[in-house]
């Protein structure tokens, strides 16, 4: 075949492929528009377009009456309502209706530098896949008007970490290092609304495994998050805890508030201005399913006054008892358990992109038990003498103000400086044991993304100083805790 | 010093009254006014969010900007498309203009508009929610002028 033909055919093959294309592109906009992937702006900049563009561009020139068969005038009551049952049809679709949707909570890429002293063999520097959460919702009807699912996927069965050595003595002889994989389990909630007649003042009836409604950061999600760490009030310090009387309570890992729990409570919003929650839950944070650790049932509230519709200050206060066997919420020991809590929020209108939150929590834990039923003495150095064993329960504070402004326009376009400051106490009645940081950054919003796409950078450096572990102490050179962080992470969201 | 006084000292130490009350022990309750320590504290608190309250019922949903003397602006909060028209926000609304224009009123235009600004509503996408997770509140103006 000669080359004219090749390019005959060629031509004749891309004329079918744009005619397809355009006749196909009205009811492409349309379904877009109804999926929400562009909003109505955009569907009517599309249709604007196309009747600017005229019918020359349109590619399918009219087809001629033998080709259309019968006049579509004498059949239009048939035809309209076959395209009626098409959408009665295509309505029903749970992608359309609303009943099942699925997005991309957060999928963050994080790079760490730590100017910590690190043991032998371990590096100052990594890279890993921060979060990868994929979020699946919809709403049933008007009796179920949620449901949630949020999976962390990740592989499993990952090797260990690497063990630190000590300075001077062979790596080979060190002990292994812990398990890094975790549970891909992250959310599952239903929410019930008994009587939508009443809502929102009787709104819902949650029930299920999902972030705890206390402050602001705990509750917030992952992908909606200003800074790249998590508060101290989540989780602080590192170690492992000596229940035997000769350590205190506080070293060791100390989740003051977990993230997620087992729940059961109540919501709604009083005069369209004050949110309130009262519920109970587990208290001992949450694995997968059914084998999570079980725990003495904590009741918890929260009353959030809307000063505005975007700014608030609430009041949170749980009470309980606390356990202290196969706990994941170390240092809360056995017996009587509360937090108390202040947060706000203040999204300004006079000043667009500037945003300021703040907490301030206090708590106390039950004492550390090493025997059930054996008072617990504290940091007795013979207990044999004191006659009990483990660390009392501590009464533990912390608090943290953030900050930041989105810079609309002007030469930092999208960017959007961020500090905060934050201190744990983690026992009111012993000094010397303070940890504090300070974090300071910045985020830069990438734009002309499609709708519902949301991209950004985050860089972050934490001041972050441990003055120790009780009076008279001093933190090793190891301690992450007490050394500056340098974080960089990309991250992308879409629902 | 025997071991009963070392465990009474280091009690004393370490289990001190934190500021706001607390008693360790077996006789636990979820609610600390069964306890007669924090009763007094506990009536303050409840007069507070009562008072708290019975302001926040003083607060409507809706709220005018840019009023002038023969019309302005009225604002409402919805979540999904077919609430604009059917909400109880609206009907708020409406009743909030037949208050202000006793005469009676003209509606020139309505829509969306953003919740803080268009370039930051786009770039924090949902983030000023009230529960940690995605908002998807929107609100509705309607641009009105008294007769």
């Amino acid at each position: 075949m000669t080359r004219l033909g090749f390019a005959t055919i060629a031509c004749v093959i891309s004329l079918v492929v744009i005619v397809q294309a355009e006749i196909a592109q009205a009811g492409l906009e349309d379904l877009l528009y109804e999926k929400g992937q562009i909003t109505k702006e955009e569907w009517l900049k599309l249709q604007a377009d196309r009747e600017k563009a005229g019918p020359g561009t349109q590619g399918a020139p009219a087809p001629s009456s033998a080709a259309l068969g019968p006049d579509p005038v004498t059949n239009l009551n048939q035809r309209l309502g076959m395209v009626e049952e098409w959408k009665a049809k295509i309505e029903r679709l749970p992608s359309l209706g609303g009943k099942f949707n699925i997005g991309l909570n957060a999928l963050q890429f994080l790079y760490t530098h730590q100017d910590s002293h690190t043991p032998e063999g371990k590096s100052q520097d990594n890279l890993s896949v921060r979060r990868s959460e994929v979020l699946m919702y919809g709403k049933v009807n008007e009796y179920i008007p949620k449901w949630h699912t949020l999976m962390e996927m990740q592989s499993i069965n990952l090797t260990n970490n690497t063990p630190g050595c000590t300075a001077g003595t062979p790596c080979n002889g060190q002990a292994s290092g812990t398990g890094a994989s975790t549970t891909m389990f992250r959310e599952a909630y239903i929410d019930f609304r008994p009587m939508p007649s009443i809502a929102p003042n009787l709104n819902i009836v949650r029930m299920g495994v999902f972030r705890m409604p206390f402050g602001i950061f705990t509750e917030q999600s992952g992908g909606l998050r200003d800074v790249i760490s998590s508060p101290y009030l989540n989780s602080v310090g590192s170690g492992t805890v000596a229940r035997n009387g000769s350590g205190n309570s506080t070293v060791g890992t100390i989740d003051f508030i977990q993230e997620r729990d087992y729940f059961a409570d109540v919501r709604g919003t009083l005069f369209h201005k004050l949110d309130y929650v009262f519920g109970i839950m587990n208290n001992n944070n949450f694995q997968a399913n059914a084998v999570g650790a079980n725990g003495p049932k904590v009741f918890y509230s929260r009353g959030r006054f809307l000063l505005t519709d975007i700014s608030f200050v609430s009041f949170t206060v749980l009470a309980g008892e606390s356990n202290n066997t196969n706990t994941e919420i170390n240092g809360r020991g056995k017996g009587a358990f509360d937090r108390y809590g202040i947060d706000f929020r203040y999204t300004s209108r006079y000043l667009p992109g500037l945003m300021v939150q703040g907490e301030w929590w206090q708590g106390h834990d039950g004492a550390n038990q090493t025997t059930v039923g054996t008072p617990a003495q504290g940091a007795c150095g013979d207990v044999t003498q004191c006659g009990g064993n483990g660390s009392p329960g501590v009464q533990r504070r912390t608090w943290y103000l953030l900050g930041k402004y989105f810079i609309s326009d002007g030469l930092f376009q999208n960017y959007e400086p961020v500090v905060m400051y934050e201190q744990f106490d983690p026992s009111t009645s012993m000094s010397n044991d303070m940890y504090t940081r300070t974090i300071v950054g910045f985020n830069y919003y990438f734009e002309n993304l499609p709708p519902k796409i949301q991209s950004k950078i985050s860089i972050n450096y934490e001041f972050r100083h441990h003055q120790g572990t009780g009076p008279g102490t001093t933190v090793p050179e190891t301690d992450a805790f007490a050394q500056n962080v340098f974080l960089a992470q990309f991250q992308v969201r879409y629902q | 010093m025997d071991g009963r006084e070392v465990a009474r000292y280091v009690r004393v130490d370490y289990n001190v009254l934190p500021p706001f009350g607390y008693a360790e022990g077996p006789h636990l309750s979820p609610f600390p006014c069964m306890k007669q320590e924090y009763c007094q504290r506990m009536d303050s608190i409840l007069v507070v969010l009562v008072f708290s309250i019975a302001l926040a019922s003083c607060a409507p949903n809706v709220r005018i900007v840019n009023e002038t003397a023969t019309g302005g602006t009225v604002l409402y909060p919805y979540i999904e498309e077919q609430d604009v028209l059917t909400s109880s926000e609206r009907r708020d609304a409406l009743r909030l203009l037949e208050e202000r224009c006793p005469a009676g009123y003209r509606i020139s235009r309505e829509g969306e508009v953003p919740r803080i600004d268009q370039a930051v509503d786009r770039a924090w996408m949902g983030q000023v929610s009230r529960d940690g997770q995605v908002s998807r509140e929107k609100l509705w103006a309607i641009l009105f002028a008294c007769k």
